[in-house]
């Protein structure tokens, strides 16, 4: 009797002691860590942009960090740990920074595109790292192995933008007979690529479209803007960055020009906003790929732009809202989605780039980035992101919605 | 300008025209030469220095070297100021890009088109120095930048998209990383550096220099002005041509955005701080401006983490201001460059202990 209580007692005992080490083991068993890496170029003439960006995924992916400890799967937790390279809008030291960044054990990489950062798509596809990009590049489009979270193309801005005025017109019952629509283009890199093979595209819609152009720097857009009224333009398309944007616009209110204007997504409309001022911007347009940070307070936020506004009071509290920032956010989601799905498959040790991909990026579906786009899937042959466009106008310093989202086109600058 | 006569140490002569014309002299040069070269080959297989970002640094700046040597001759040497070596790279690369990419030629058939390629653009750009010289051609050769990205960018639908290149290949050997490539880079920078380094001890090298120090007196002793500059054109674009050619199968890319007017006046600072008129003072500032930009790169998030008040991207700002500050230094304190530091080192350690 006294021995069956005695082992009884010691059994107990030792299951107790067990529990209670694999759970205090459990405990101090560190979470790992994967590398987030991004390379942006803070110097350069796209360093406003890139800079919000990664701004953007890293105060997202931290956010994470804190407040949920990391990222759950059913196969385990990971913290991110992020790591930025400045490219100095340079290809070799886009380069430069993919390798340091690669040697430092990162699995998936971030980037507003530009030319500096196409250079970079051979070493990616190599090095099989994921990209999640957003304003996607010439060469992100064409390869497998980079997510877009922004738009579906830079040669789709205009596409879209046309397909949205003739519908309006349309509508309105075709006034005037032929459509006649305008475009004013800067001499900027990304511009040729905006209207690429532009012609067959106005043909298929039946309309007709006179581009003017204005050189970079130049302080007066007059000549063009007057040759496009006189060409009869019932609207007209600003091809340009921010600070050409404010020269079209100080040249249209000095002339008194009465055609509305629409932003392309070179420049949201909240850096023209920054730049010219509310009175100059008052009725300008503007087309965006998700829920802007200048959308006016009167008209309520989803869920995703709340956590945008509160993530921008926390990290940058004497700053103007920018609304790239949102683009950089959008990419921590997309990162964080990939990154969830793949952990239900993998466990944190076996997360790299391979299976980040296979198990997570191309298994998004509908992912809605809490209410800041349309819902983004990725297919085999279709990393796009979102395909859908709304467009908006400026009233009083912030923006409000003109149209309702509506789908882009999808043309692709045929591979090289 | 860098003074580059050699004054051999005491007790070296030469005693034939022939001997008085070598490069290396003594045989603890040539031994030197030989352990140099042999290190410059040998770096991918030391440990430490075989990372591939220490190699991609080097890569980058062999193909820098190519193209300041070019600049240098023209420049430094000839004496005629040009702003716009970076769009001759661009034709360069762009040529040998095309060539790759729509005709399937290959690396080692594309690289002297390309160089031809910016040869003959860089003589047309050159013609108006037969009348300008100075500033004005300067603004010249910055015309020519313009120009060259405008037709790029506007006119050649490929170029502003742009496309895809083969990575360098001998047989079934593909020079697609860093490690691979890096003896590609450095094989090129040495015999390019040979070249100029002869080129300028001959007698077009002579008629450069005379042109620099007194085109007048030059003319007068039957040096054809014209016809000489017009070959400094060609000599510095058709560097600048086999760099790009270089440069894009490196990057297996090519896009105009890596050519731009930012990356002449960077090629202009580097032959400056390292000393014009001077093929070690084109290596030196090479390798200075890089290495000060690799350091500032490092400062730079520091300097931002640890003053609150400087403004998002401001570390990386210091880029431009520190290299221009630099420019400047050099530019008052010695304008001469490096290489007439190192001159001075040499003849100090020639004589040491006696310097006196």
């Amino acid at each position: 009797m006294k021995t069956k209580i005695f082992l009884s007692v010691s059994f107990l005992m030792v299951a107790i002691i067990v529990t209670l080490a694999s759970s205090v083991s459990w405990a101090q068993k560190p979470i790992p860590e994967v590398v987030v890496g991004n390379i942006s170029a803070m110097t350069g003439p796209t360093s406003g942009t890139h800079m919000m960006c990664q701004s953007g995924s890293k105060d997202y992916l931290y956010y994470l960090n804190e407040k949920k400890g990391g990222i759950s799967g059913k196969k385990g937790k990971v913290k991110i740990k992020y790591l930025a390279y400045d490219s100095q809008y340079v290809a070799t030291k886009a380069k430069d920074g993919f390798a340091r960044l690669r040697e430092q054990g990162m699995i998936v990489t971030t980037q507003c595109a530009s030319g500096h950062s196409d250079a970079l798509r051979m070493d990616y596809e190599q090095a099989k790292i994921p990209l999640v990009t957003g304003s996607q590049g010439i060469a992100s489009m064409w390869s497998d192995w980079a997510y877009g979270n922004y738009h579906s193309g830079v040669a789709n801005m205009i596409r879209s933008w046309i397909v949205w005025v003739k519908s309006d017109w349309e509508k309105a019952g075709k006034p005037g007979g032929t459509l006649v629509l305008g475009s004013i283009n800067t001499d900027e890199p990304f511009v040729p690529l905006s209207i690429w093979d532009i012609d067959p595209f106005v043909k298929e819609q039946g309309i007709k479209l006179v581009m003017e152009t204005i050189p970079k720097g130049t302080t007066d857009a007059s000549p063009q803007l007057l040759r496009l009224k006189e060409a009869g333009c019932k609207q007209i398309f600003v091809l340009s960055s921010a600070p050409g944007a404010v020269v079209v616009l100080n040249s249209a209110k000095a002339m008194g020009l009465n055609i509305p204007l629409t932003q392309c997504a070179a420049a949201t409309l909240g850096d023209v906003i920054a730049l010219g001022g509310p009175e100059l911007t008052e009725g300008y347009q503007g087309e965006y790929f998700f829920e802007p940070m200048s959308k006016s307070p009167k008209l309520g936020a989803s869920p995703g732009l709340k956590l945008v506004r509160e993530l921008w009071e926390k990290n940058h509290p004497n700053e103007r809202p920018n609304d790239m920032y949102i683009n950089g956010i959008l990419s921590g989601m997309i990162i964080a989605e990939g990154i969830r799905l793949a952990l239900d498959e993998v466990t944190p040790e076996k997360l790299d780039g391979e299976a980040l991909k296979k198990y997570g990026l191309d298994r998004i579906r509908n992912f809605d980035c809490m209410g800041l786009t349309k819902p983004i899937s990725y297919l085999p042959d279709d990393h796009i992101g979102p395909k859908y466009v709304r467009y908006w106008v400026v009233r009083k310093g912030f923006v409000e919605p003109v149209s309702d989202w509506m789908p882009t086109t999808t043309f692709r600058i045929p591979k090289k | 300008m860098a003074h580059t006569s050699f004054y051999p140490p005491s007790g070296i002569y030469s005693d034939s025209y022939r001997k008085d014309m070598r490069i290396v002299k003594t045989k603890t040069q040539w031994l030197m030469s030989v352990v140099f070269l042999i290190l410059l080959f040998t770096i991918p297989q030391i440990p430490f220095f075989n990372s591939p970002y220490f190699l991609r640094l080097l890569i980058g700046a062999g193909i820098t070297v190519i193209i300041c040597l070019g600049l240098n001759i023209l420049t430094g040497y000839c004496g005629q100021l040009n702003i716009g070596q970076s769009a001759f790279v661009m034709v360069g690369a762009f040529t040998s890009g095309l060539l790759n990419s729509y005709l399937g030629w290959s690396f080692w058939t594309c690289v002297i088109p390309a160089g031809l390629a910016s040869a003959v653009v860089g003589a047309i750009f050159g013609i108006p120095s037969v009348r300008l010289k100075g500033l004005y051609l300067a603004l010249t050769t910055l015309g020519a930048q313009i120009i060259l990205t405008w037709i790029a960018l506007f006119y050649i639908p490929l170029t502003a998209a742009g496309f895809n290149v083969d990575p360098i290949r001998i047989g079934s050997l593909v020079f697609n990383t860093p490690s691979k490539f890096y003896y590609i880079a450095m094989l090129f920078t040495v015999i390019m550096t040979f070249f100029a380094k002869n080129m300028m001890r001959s007698g077009p090298g002579r008629a450069f220099i005379a042109i620099r120090d007194n085109d007048i007196a030059a003319e007068a002793m039957g040096i054809d002005i014209f016809r000489y500059k017009l070959f400094a054109f060609i000599v510095c674009t058709f560097y600048a041509g086999v760099a790009g050619s270089l440069f894009v199968h490196y990057m297996m890319w090519a896009h105009l955005e890596s050519f731009t007017l930012h990356d002449s006046i960077w090629y202009v600072v580097m032959i400056i701080v390292g000393g014009l008129g001077s093929i070690e003072g084109t290596i030196f500032g090479v390798i200075f401006i890089i290495g000060l930009k690799e350091l500032i790169f490092v400062i730079g998030p520091m300097a931002e983490g640890k003053l609150p008040f400087l403004p998002i991207g401001a570390g990386s700002g210091l880029l431009l201001v520190i290299i221009g500050g630099v420019a400047i230094l050099f530019l008052i304190f010695e304008p001469r460059g490096l290489a007439h530091r190192w001159n001075l080192f040499k003849a100090y350690y020639r004589l040491w202990p006696f310097g006196y």
